[in-house]
């Protein structure tokens, strides 16, 4: 229906990259990885050119999460859709061809929608609309789809999870793929790999190896290069977002190299300089295993780099004890001192192609910590360590300990990993109809929401359990947390950041269990008595949360913080989509209560001022994704 | 912060301990038995009860926290229904409650972050209403162990908060390092600091506070002090937080130089120091002390009004008789009763004064080597005989038995043996035993009742430990002394008259000042520098770390006989620990052994003078490593082992020594 779309984005349009956080190396920070290689979405030029009209780009898209196939865009660029009719739905090829790659974007699947990336436009991950499905198979999003020989399938694999998002937000895909390996004379020595694919920050393919192309590829053989193909000929789809970098068959090698260990912990280079080693000798590899030292030893390499191309290259160095790497005798970086293996100092260069001489250091201070790791990624080379694995830290495999929700809501405290902080004061609510949430006890408000199972509490229960963590076991929804209510002198002052917990600002507080053992939350603010209670909305779309207010003779107004993020929209439905689409937010039934959307401080917030009626009122909306 | 283990010397005198019943642990037991009986409680299969805090309802139930955040409640925890008795669970979702205690209809524990209180308002049976009486707040780090609350009379509670470990205790967020009292409203006092690891503290009968420590950096062996408010207990971690306004103290931390020296001679400058009012000697009255809790009736046998300590990893409980001398308290602890199944977190008392005991040792192994447990201790009606009390005297001590003592034998003074020690007051984890000096028993006198025995005593020194042996005493009924040691903290002397030197024999004190070793008796099993001899180096190096839970981070490693080895043992645990290569088949004897070493045992290291013992490392404090090198013996499975007192039992790896015609194929 071209013309009666309209989008109401109301607050700062903030230029933002996907705010959510992977659980793995995915996304270093930009100074922690070489940069991405984006694909311009401004138009379609880096594509193959396609004779038909399916494909185009916009600047905004909306997908009415309940109508069919539905996906409306306003006219622009930065966002790549297809939108498929009978006469147009082509496949849309990339002009740049890959082997091994690593793929990272966001995707937004309308209601019902299918779609797939094919690696070298043969070897599928499947994206589908299986938001709810209580099962998942290889024909869902983050599967791999099957082969397909003699009518009939085979291989393919289900993702371990179903990570999905709801239809029209932006759910985020990152791959890591392996091309298959040729000998020279072309016959095929090793298979095609997804070593990891994540979906929403789950890694829901690990190791994937395949045998030969997937069904509906566009070529029936196998290459060591190949463009990337999305698939348009099952329904409308958008992205955005969309980066990659390739890798060549190609790595730095070492030549000549030596080491030298020194008695005592020195960090100063001129010192060591002045020094006699107690040990010396060459080596083919790079490992404080050289050395037999117990602890307080400096152990030096020193040799040759081989360059093979000339570019960027990104080098980092991580151990248990000060650590620093030198090239042509130019500092590149060090770990900063630090005694913390998971520490890692970052350091990058431009290399001509050619032969460099290197050394790099490291300090042992006590003996349980020997570890140094030096990795590095250059053009068309991935993440990758010069020293021998044995020199890092390996973690051992332990079976995990899981709580499993039965016929009654379950919680359980503990520690949970928010945006890559440790919060302390959190309880993990899961209900039977396997949704479940985190909630934050000093700030009284949502931290975090999953689909499909509970909780995986093995580093509380395991041992000492040293971190003391719950680890949802679906993919999570962080959700910003701020105090849900404040008691403001006007409704422009700022929403407090933070409450610590030794302010004892809540007072009366606690959670007392309904009779079917839901916990609903309850504190005091100021003089006015809060209740917080979630359940599982109907058909498992999200969570209801109700919130009743008491009043006593209140001076301030009390407002309460129904969202934040980037940006709010709100939705031609009524609904507000938060958080540049990560999820929505419907049903708002406020009474005589009105939201308002405000900006502060770049922060978009949902706000809802709570106007008493007999010293009572409530609030209840859902959140959806 | 690596300790030079190879350059100290060994100069002490080897003294005779190991002829108590100490080296015969089984016999205790069963004798112990016949007066203070040990029964399971059943726990059924699919319940992990790793007691946390243990509490009795208004009804006589037994509530039980678990380390899983559970509540449990027994319904006939005295069996007398049925031999399994019903589990009822009232809570869950807890995060590690460490306590518990029930008030007028309410649970109480502790959370990691938190004080809370739980009601069951519709009375179903289940607690539905938690609610936070005060919370505080976390650094994230696992040692922030939080525990209480202790119910006061009036109704305050007293919670403690235990230190972050980050390779020494730190207080990394506010308050820990204290004990807190916090009324039913949520108000919050600061109360005393110092803390450690304050995982028990108790009323005594008069109901003044009294806290269990365990040995740790600043903290040399286990103890348990009175705290009144405004006290500081000895690990200045804590102090950092005395600028906040609400604070009772003002001390400071940077007045702690690493090295103090001796507690007792720094607390006469710094009035908030507050000395222990008893120690227990690091391995011989346990190793980490847990629950107090006060004796009160006498149908528990003889010893009212004294307290009782629990200890986890030794699985047992210890006795302590408080008096005061110059108005402050200092007393005995005496050994108890030991052999419980599991580490002995807790203790409550049951209606009919028997006494229930919860355990755990998922984290810190325990001597008892179940993983949890439940157990009951009912005194049987006979009074054994024992030391009762043990009080100071200017010139000596008097000490009360529990039945009348063979007048003969109690009135030969040579049957007593008394020494007087300390520990140093040290940021270093835990601490040898110094000043070690052997006092004299001069005369021995038995009252009209034969009752107590008057001790007087030459070389008493008041701030330090005094240890009495009695050898060979037997009850007017002819009954041998149950627990022929006792342990004595001579805080102060008590002014009057001294020793009557004329009543002095030709003994001398046998002054030995020493400093220990902590490194066994034969410095040729502790080879510490490469033999010169060995020109072309080891024939292979050895590293072995150390896993939480008290493991070694190798299991097996695999050498051919008569090869040079090196061997790198580095303690990167947060306890001491070390490394025994030992005779196939006998690290349990050589465990046992080093067990029953007594006082002795912190000289040695806990290594045993034993032909089964081959090579070892010193004793090496945590984050500490040592090189010991020897040439591998003739094939065959051989044992490596900790014999710190109680890690025995889970920390032993095999050295597999293969025939040089194997390694040859």
């Amino acid at each position: 229906m071209p013309g009666k779309f309209r989008l109401f984005t109301i607050g700062l349009l903030i230029t933002f990259a996907c705010t959510q956080h992977s659980e793995t190396d995915e996304e270093r920070l930009s100074d922690d990885a070489l940069p991405f290689t984006t694909l311009s979405f401004s138009n379609l030029s880096e594509f193959r050119d396609v004779s038909q009209n399916n494909w185009k780009t916009a600047s905004e898209v909306y997908a009415n999460r309940e109508e069919e196939h539905h996906l409306e865009t306003h006219e622009g660029n930065g966002i790549l859709l297809n939108q498929p009719d009978d006469n147009n739905q082509a496949n849309l090829f990339t002009e740049f061809e890959h082997g091994d790659i690593d793929l990272t974007l966001d995707f937004l699947m309308p209601k019902g929608s299918n779609s797939g990336i094919y690696l070298q436009g043969r070897y599928e991950v499947q994206l589908f609309d299986s938001w709810l499905k209580d099962s998942v198979t290889y024909e869902d999003c983050g599967g791999i789809y099957q082969r397909w020989n003699n009518e009939r399938g085979f291989e393919g694999k289900a993702p371990a999870i179903n990570a999905s998002k709801a239809p029209g937000l932006w759910q985020h895909l990152f791959i890591r793929f392996k091309a298959p390996k040729f000998d020279e004379s072309g016959k095929k020595i090793a298979n095609a790999r997804f070593q990891e694919v994540i979906l929403n920050g789950k890694v829901v393919q690990r190791e994937v190896e395949i045998s030969g192309p997937t069904r509906a590829a566009a070529f029936e053989d196998e290459k060591p290069v190949g463009p990337l193909m999305i698939q348009g000929d099952h329904g409308p789809v958008a992205f955005k977002n969309m980066k990659y970098k390739t890798y060549k068959d190609q790595a730095l090698s070492l030549e000549n190299v030596t080491y030298q260990i020194y008695k005592g912990a020195y960090t100063n280079t001129d010192t060591l300089e002045s020094l006699q080693p107690i040990q010396s000798g060459e080596t083919d590899t790079l490992s404080y295993l050289v050395s037999k030292e117990n602890a307080l030893y400096t152990l030096v390499f020193k040799g040759e780099m081989v360059v093979p191309e000339s570019g960027d290259y990104l080098f980092s160095v991580q151990s248990g004890g000060p650590s620093w790497f030198h090239i042509d005798n130019e500092y590149i970086t060090d770990n900063d001192a630090s005694n913390n293996y998971d520490h890692h100092g970052y350091g990058k260069r431009q290399l001509e192609a050619g032969q460099y001489p290197f050394t790099l250091t490291y300090v042992n201070l006590v003996p349980w910590n020997k570890s140094v790791t030096l990795s590095y990624e250059g053009p068309g080379i991935p993440l990758s360590p010069l020293t021998t694995q044995s020199s890092g830290v390996i973690i051992p495999n332990i079976e995990p300990i899981t709580i499993k929700v039965a016929e009654e809501p379950v919680l359980q405290r503990g520690f949970m990993i928010h945006h890559d902080v440790t919060k302390t004061h959190v309880a993990a609510i899961g209900f039977p109809e396997k949704i479940n949430y985190a909630y934050d006890l000093k700030n009284y408000n949502l931290l975090s929401a999953w689909r499909g199972e509970f909780l995986n509490v093995t580093e509380m229960w395991l041992d000492r359990g040293e971190r003391q963590l719950e680890e949802p076991l679906g993919a999570p929804l962080e959700i910003s947390i701020l105090p849900t209510v404040a008691l403001l002198s006007r409704q422009n002052a700022a929403w407090p950041d933070s409450v610590t917990a030794d302010d004892q600002v809540y007072r009366n507080r606690g959670y007392r269990l309904t009779d079917s053992n839901i916990p609903a939350f309850f504190y005091t603010i100021g003089d006015v008595e809060v209740e917080d209670t979630w359940q599982p909305s109907p058909n498992q779309e999200g969570l209801v949360r109700k919130l009743n207010f008491t009043f006593h003779q209140s001076e301030n107004e009390v407002y309460c913080l129904l969202a934040s993020g980037s940006h709010i929209e709100a939705l031609p439905n009524g609904s507000y989509a938060v958080d540049d689409k990560r999820y929505y937010i419907e049903d708002l039934q406020g009474e005589n209560n009105q939201p308002v959307i405000r900006n502060e401080r770049g922060r978009a917030e949902l706000l809802i001022p709570i106007l008493p009626q007999n010293n009572q009122s409530q609030i209840q909306y859902s959140i959806i994704w | 912060m690596v300790t030079n283990l190879k350059h100290q010397h060994l100069y002490f005198l080897l003294l005779l301990f190991c002829f108590s019943p100490l080296c015969a642990q089984e016999d205790v037991t069963a004798l112990e038995n016949q007066y203070y009986r040990l029964s399971d409680i059943p726990i059924p299969e699919d319940i992990v009860l790793e007691v946390g805090g243990m509490a009795f309802t208004e009804d006589d139930q037994l509530g039980i926290a678990t380390r899983r955040g559970e509540i449990w409640i027994v319904d006939d925890p005295y069996l007398k229904k049925s031999r399994q008795p019903a589990f009822k669970r009232f809570a869950a979702g807890l995060h590690e409650p460490l306590w518990l205690t029930y008030h007028q209809g309410a649970f109480y524990t502790t959370q990691r972050a938190e004080l809370t209180k739980i009601t069951d308002t519709n009375q179903d049976g289940k607690g539905d209403l938690f609610q936070t009486i005060y919370s505080w707040p976390l650094s994230g780090n696992y040692h922030e162990y939080s525990y209480g609350p202790l119910m006061l009379p009036d109704g305050d509670m007293l919670v403690t908060l235990n230190l972050a470990w980050i390779g020494e205790g730190a207080s990394l967020s506010k308050w820990r390092g204290w004990m807190l009292k916090i009324n039913e409203k949520g108000e919050m006092k600061p109360y005393a600091t110092g803390l450690r690891s304050p995982a028990g503290f108790g009323l005594n009968a008069e109901g003044d506070i009294f806290y269990a420590e365990n040995q740790g950096d600043w903290i040399g062996s286990g103890r348990i002090t009175q705290l009144d408010e405004g006290d500081f207990a000895g690990n200045p971690s804590g102090l950092i937080w005395t600028n906040e306004p609400n604070s009772p103290l003002q001390l400071k931390r940077k007045i702690f130089p690493d090295s103090v020296g001796l507690m007792h001679e720094f607390a006469k400058n710094i009035s908030s120091l507050k000395v222990p009012t008893v120690w227990f000697p690091h391995t011989v009255m346990g190793i980490s002390t847990s629950e107090i809790l006060s004796i009160d009736t006498d149908a528990f046998g003889p010893f009212q009004g004294q307290l009782l300590v629990g200890d986890q990893g030794h699985s047992k409980i210890m006795r302590v008789f408080l008096e005061k001398v110059n108005d402050e308290y200092q007393g005995a602890c005496f050994p108890f009763r030991e052999g419980f199944s599991s580490g002995v977190l807790r203790m409550a008392w049951g209606s009919d004064h028997s006494l229930f005991v919860g355990m755990t040792s998922r984290g810190w192994s325990s001597t008892g080597p179940d993983m949890y447990g439940l157990q009951r201790v009912q005194w049987s009606g006979q009074t054994p005989f024992d030391m009762k009390a043990i009080r100071a005297l200017s010139n000596g001590f008097e000490v009360e038995f529990t039945q009348p003592v063979d007048r003969e034998q109690a009135s030969n003074s040579q049957a007593y043996q008394m020494t007087g020690f300390t520990y140093i007051y040290h940021r270093t984890y835990g601490s040898p035993i110094i000043n070690q000096q052997s006092c004299p028993v001069v005369k021995a006198e038995v009252s009209e009742d034969g009752r107590k025995v008057r001790l007087y005593v030459d070389g008493l020194r008041a701030g330090y430990i005094h240890e009495l042996k009695v050898n060979d005493l037997h009850s007017q009924n002819g009954v041998p002394l149950l627990h022929p040691s006792a342990y004595y903290t001579l805080n102060n002397i008590p002014e009057g008259e001294g020793l009557d030197h004329s009543m002095m024999v030709a003994q001398q004190p046998a002054a030995t000042e020493n400093v220990a070793r902590s490194c066994g008796s034969d410095p040729s099993k502790n080879i510490t520098e490469m033999p010169e001899d060995w020109t072309d180096g080891p024939d292979v190096v050895i590293n072995i770390g150390t896993k939480p839970g008290l493991k070694f981070d190798l299991e097996q490693f695999e050498v051919t006989e008569g090869s040079k080895v090196q061997l790198v043992f580095n303690n990167s645990d947060d306890m001491l620990h070390n490394l025994l290569v030992v005779n196939p088949g006998t690290a349990e004897e050589v465990g046992k052994t080093a067990m029953g070493l007594g006082l002795e045992g912190t000289q040695l290291g806990y290594i045993p003078d034993s032909e089964d013992v081959l090579y070892h490392t010193c004793l090496l404090q945590p984050e500490s490593s040592q090189d010991i090198y020897f040439v591998a013996p003739k094939a065959g499975d051989y044992t490596y082992v900790c014999t710190f007192p109680g890690h025995y039992i889970s920390m032993q790896g095999t050295m597999k020594v293969i025939s040089r015609s194997t390694a040859a194929r």
